[in-house]
């Protein structure tokens, strides 16, 4: 079978057997010059895959959407932050959703509404998905219901703690969920989020960390879910984990949001911040991030100019959103983080499903690296070629390379490697390699392959996400079919890709 | 698309195309005569909506839309639906343990500033006192309240509340009550039938004892639930023999021709009246263009690729006609008051996802024009060929303006000639006509203007499923 082109494509793509047969003839006959070698050894490992594909909130919806649970099991998301929940008219996980008349007894199980986030909690559970639950409120942008500081922090704080009671003690009925994080609150630096001040902040945290801690301290507690403004720009980050280490409080987890800029610079800061004020043990959380260039057309100033909002959450969800999720996700493998999670996976519009829970090329990107995840025997991976040769996801790209790169003239894009990263399932039995092309150029490119652990003919999917494809079988070239092999695949620009090997 | 010819300006620029239309451009044209010196009674505006325009999130400011359309009246049921946390009596007396009587009990912040933002557009609010729908099997809040003197007393309060100042209320004057909703389906009312007349006994005695001037209505039925499912008969029969107050009767039409709702409005007239109930305002409620309903419920999870296209049906250019034809018919037919399901910003509502404005939010805004323009003329419509437009003129009150509107909901597309006849004054006029389609947003279109003996012929080229609005203005 040596030096013979072979096409193997999946079963969906049986109905177009014979134009992928056309296709392959044609690289066949005349392969286009590859711009970048992508070259996987599986013989070569180089750690684990993390399952950092984690998202915010859950798959219960109401109204005229779907029930996602089964989307959810496909993506394997292994954890879900909830907060904004129902956005924006929120009925379950806030507090005050919970405990809706605070003049009340907290500890009268009568004086709480738990069904709605029973059932909403219940549907992550089913997925297998743990769970990240922020105490606290969703964002008001022009309201002020429910974000001004507690009138009394300590029945606040006992609170949130009959909240834990419920769903890891059993308490009013409750269950017992095991629910790791809790997370104090939401970006308390945004005006939309608390109307108090930072000390007022500083002391709700104070007050309900330790609560928690005195009740389970086996549990881990964390916040404040920092913008990435007032993190790196407005003094909010320090000063907290100042008073965190001056008060001694808890701190399991710190958390902080990514949109507009370099997610993994943010990273970075965020861990040799934490490092700085001796929180060496402290997981960083970045438990809001999303493909957002910029936010021009999200805020139009008058109702006239609204038709520019679907646009702004389109682009956040499309091919070239969901290139820019794998690359991420990818990136970050290598980067001081514990914990990611896509803002959103539920039925609001910033949501990878859209309106009417309709699964968008950002789903079907988390899926593709759900796919790695499932493998997660990490092998060497390396991109070079013609763009600027590079070690793929092994190494960082440079500073430059991690920017968000504005949409719009795709001619003024500074053209930028794939990133790429293979692994080897836990029983050797497949592997998969992940390629985005988030501001790549399109073009072929070249997968070689070897260090196979099986000798015979794998099966081979080729399967592609972007505007177009929803992780289905495109055509590849393909040469060498035992421990070692090389493929050719034409890849558009912004999409990502997934080629999946299984012993035969 | 600005230009707005006056008729004598437009006749001289364009008289060599006129002098086309009068010999044959128009053959073949539906004719809409209008004669405007002949009165005919009066328009009702019926165009009222469902919901309020205060929105949140990612969502533009409805008001300068409501006001614009001049939305009578807004019936609140599914405010913020899916997740409703206005309105409902669960979201604003959360804990059935509890003291109605103490105002501590309750949440009406949300509520209050959802229904400032209705009266702020000059509409009056219909207030559903019960729940919102819970589809898909959920259930929270549809089960029969478990002490029906309590959830009775609650009602009370929150009436007070809006329309006595009570608990740091308002003085709202909120004349209309409607008890639950769609009680005859699952997702609405979990209890039996005898279950449901032993609420709105209660609720309805209860508030007519606080306030005999306010209006107390419902049950809100499906038209299934009225005409096959057995509840409006027994309902009205319980009504009159247990003497109950019935200010309103409400039911819902999700149909494909006007002429169902009539014949519903009609069936719904005769069964009151036969039970002594003639004093019983009419409540068409709930009302869209809904064909193709099995798309909104697909099988499958992978088939739900299909329910924006049902929604966009509801509320596109096809949509938009359905809407103007409703309200054109509706005006000869026994009903008193029409809310069309929604205008806010669920996926049911005529701004789609955003607040950005459809075809239907454009139709209602050509129907307020007539609305605002109540005295109405004689208007009839002469098919020619295919299926007639319904049409319907009127003259404002002062007699410097009027309009005609027509919508070729179910028509075929061609030529509609306008003549006009019998305007209270003698100078020009300014004409404007104005269209809305899938691809026209009320704009502007260029008719063919020509006088005639009595008057003016204004001839427009229509495409099917379409609204136009023709508006003479006094120079």
């Amino acid at each position: 079978m040596r030096n013979r082109f072979l096409i193997m494509t999946s079963r969906r793509c049986r109905p177009s057997f014979l134009a992928c047969v056309a296709a392959a003839c044609l690289v066949a006959a005349a392969p286009a010059p590859a711009d970048e070698t992508i070259a996987i050894d599986f013989s070569t490992p180089v750690g684990r895959i993390r399952a950092l594909h984690g998202v915010c909130n859950g798959p219960v919806s109401w109204g005229e959407n779907p029930d996602l649970r089964p989307w959810f099991r496909e993506a394997g998301f292994p954890t879900a932050r909830l907060h904004d929940c129902h956005y924006p008219s929120p009925d379950v996980v806030d507090v005050s959703t919970i405990f809706p008349l605070f003049h009340l007894d907290p500890d009268d199980p009568r004086n709480y509404t738990f069904a709605k986030t029973d059932a909403s909690i219940k549907g992550l559970v089913e997925c297998g998905t743990k769970i990240v639950y922020r105490l606290g409120q969703s964002i008001e942008p022009s309201t002020a219901y429910h974000n001004h500081p507690p009138a009394d922090m300590d029945k606040f704080a006992r609170i949130c703690v009959n909240i834990v009671r419920h769903y890891n003690d059993g308490w009013a009925d409750g269950f017992h969920h095991g629910i790791e994080y809790w997370e104090v609150w939401n970006e308390p630096e945004g005006s939309g989020m608390w109307k108090g001040t930072q000390e007022e902040y500083f002391t709700l945290y104070e007050k309900v960390a330790k609560a928690i801690h005195a009740h389970d301290p086996k549990l881990k507690v964390g916040g404040p879910a920092l913008t990435s403004s007032a993190f790196l720009d407005k003094g909010w980050g320090r000063p907290f984990l100042a008073r965190c280490r001056e008060r001694k409080l808890p701190l399991d987890f710190f958390s902080f949001h990514a949109y507009t800029v370099d997610h993994v610079a943010l990273v970075r800061q965020a861990r040799k911040t934490l490092d700085e004020f001796g929180f060496e043990k402290t997981e960083t959380h970045l438990n809001e991030w999303r493909y957002a260039p910029s936010w021009e057309g999200l805020y139009p100033k008058s109702p006239e100019m609204f038709e520019t909002v679907p646009e702004w959450f389109r682009q956040g969800t499309c091919g070239r959103g969901g290139a820019f999720a794998s690359s991420l996700l990818m990136r970050l493998q290598d980067e001081p983080l514990d914990m990611a999670n896509f803002y959103t996976a539920d039925t609001s519009v910033w949501s990878m499903f859209g309106t009417f829970g309709i699964r968008t090329p950002v789903y079907h990107a988390f899926r593709a690296f759900n796919e790695l995840a499932k493998r997660p025997r990490r092998v060497a991976c390396t991109v070079a070629g013609a763009t600027a040769a590079t070690d793929g996801a092994a190494k960082p790209r440079s500073a430059a390379d991690n920017e968000i790169n504005p949409g719009g003239d795709t001619a003024k894009r500074p053209t930028k490697p794939p990133v790429a990263m293979a692994g080897i399932a836990e029983d050797g039995g497949s592997a998969v390699v992940l390629v985005s092309t988030f501001d790549a150029a399109a073009g072929p490119r070249t997968i070689s392959i070897a260090g196979l652990p099986w000798a015979a003919t794998a099966r081979v999917e080729p399967l592609l996400v972007d505007d177009d494809h929803a992780l289905e079988p495109v055509a590849i070239g393909r040469a060498g079919n035992g421990p070692a092999a090389t493929f050719t695949i034409d890849l558009p620009a912004d999409a990502t890709f997934l080629l999946r090997l299984t012993k035969p | 698309m600005s230009v707005m010819p006056s008729i004598r300006r437009f006749a001289v620029v364009v008289a060599a195309v006129l002098a086309m239309v009068a010999t044959g451009a128009t053959r073949g044209a539906e004719t809409v005569t209008v004669d405007f010196a002949k009165p005919a009674g009066r328009i009702r505006a019926i165009h009222g909506v469902n919901n309020g325009p205060v929105t949140r999130g990612n969502n533009a400011d409805l008001e300068p839309w409501w006001k614009q359309a001049g939305f009578p009246t807004a019936r609140l049921h599914d405010s913020h639906w899916p997740s409703p946390d206005v309105v409902d009596v669960s979201t604003i007396f959360p804990l059935v343990h509890l003291d109605p009587d103490d105002e501590r009990n309750y949440l009406f912040a949300k509520t209050d500033d959802y229904l400032a933002g209705i009266l702020r557009c000059n509409a009056k609010v219909i207030y559903r006192l019960g729940q919102s729908i819970e589809r898909h099997g959920i259930r929270f809040h549809t089960d029969p309240p478990t002490d029906l003197d309590a959830f009775a007393k609650v009602c009370v309060n929150i009436v007070r509340h809006y329309n006595d100042g009570w608990a740091k209320g308002f003085r709202h004057g909120i004349q209309y009550w409607e008890i639950w909703n769609e009680p005859d389906i699952g997702p609405c009312w979990k209890g039996t039938q005898e279950q449901f007349f032993e609420l709105y006994e209660k609720v309805a005695t209860a508030i007519e004892r606080h306030d005999p001037k306010l209006k107390v209505g419902g049950p809100a039925l499906t038209q299934r639930g009225f005409a096959e499912q057995g509840w409006g008969r027994p309902f009205l029969d319980r009504c009159k023999e247990r003497k109950l107050p019935l200010d309103f009767f409400s039911i819902h039409a999700y149909v494909t021709e006007p002429g169902e709702i009539a014949d519903l409005l009609r069936t719904t007239r005769r069964e009151l009246d036969a039970r002594g109930f003639t004093a019983t305002e009419i409540h068409l409620n709930e009302w869209r263009y809904a064909p193709g309903w099995g798309d909104l419920s697909p099988k499958r999870r992978e088939d739900w690729t299909t329910v924006p296209g049902f929604f966009k049906r509801g509320t596109g250019g096809r949509g938009a006609a359905y809407a103007a034809a409703v309200l054109i018919t509706m005006q000869d037919e026994p009903v008193d008051m029409m809310n069309f399901y929604t205008a806010d910003i669920s996926p049911w509502s005529m701004f789609g996802t955003f607040g950005i404005r459809t075809p239907v939010y454009h139709a209602f805004v050509a129907f307020n024009e007539v609305a605002k323009r109540p005295a109405r003329v004689a208007c009839t419509v002469a098919d020619s060929e295919g299926r007639t437009a319904t049409a319907l003129a009127g003259l404002a009150e002062d007699g410097r303006s009027a309009v005609v509107l027509a919508s070729t909901f179910n028509a075929a597309a061609g030529p509609r000639e306008f003549r006009i006849a019998g305007l209270p004054w003698a100078a020009e006029a300014r004409v404007e006509t104005l269209l809305v389609d899938g691809d026209h947003a009320l704009d502007p279109t260029l008719p063919q203007v020509n006088p005639v003996a009595d008057g003016v012929a204004i001839t427009v080229h229509l495409p099917a499923d379409a609204v136009c609005l023709v508006r003479l203005t006094r120079n």
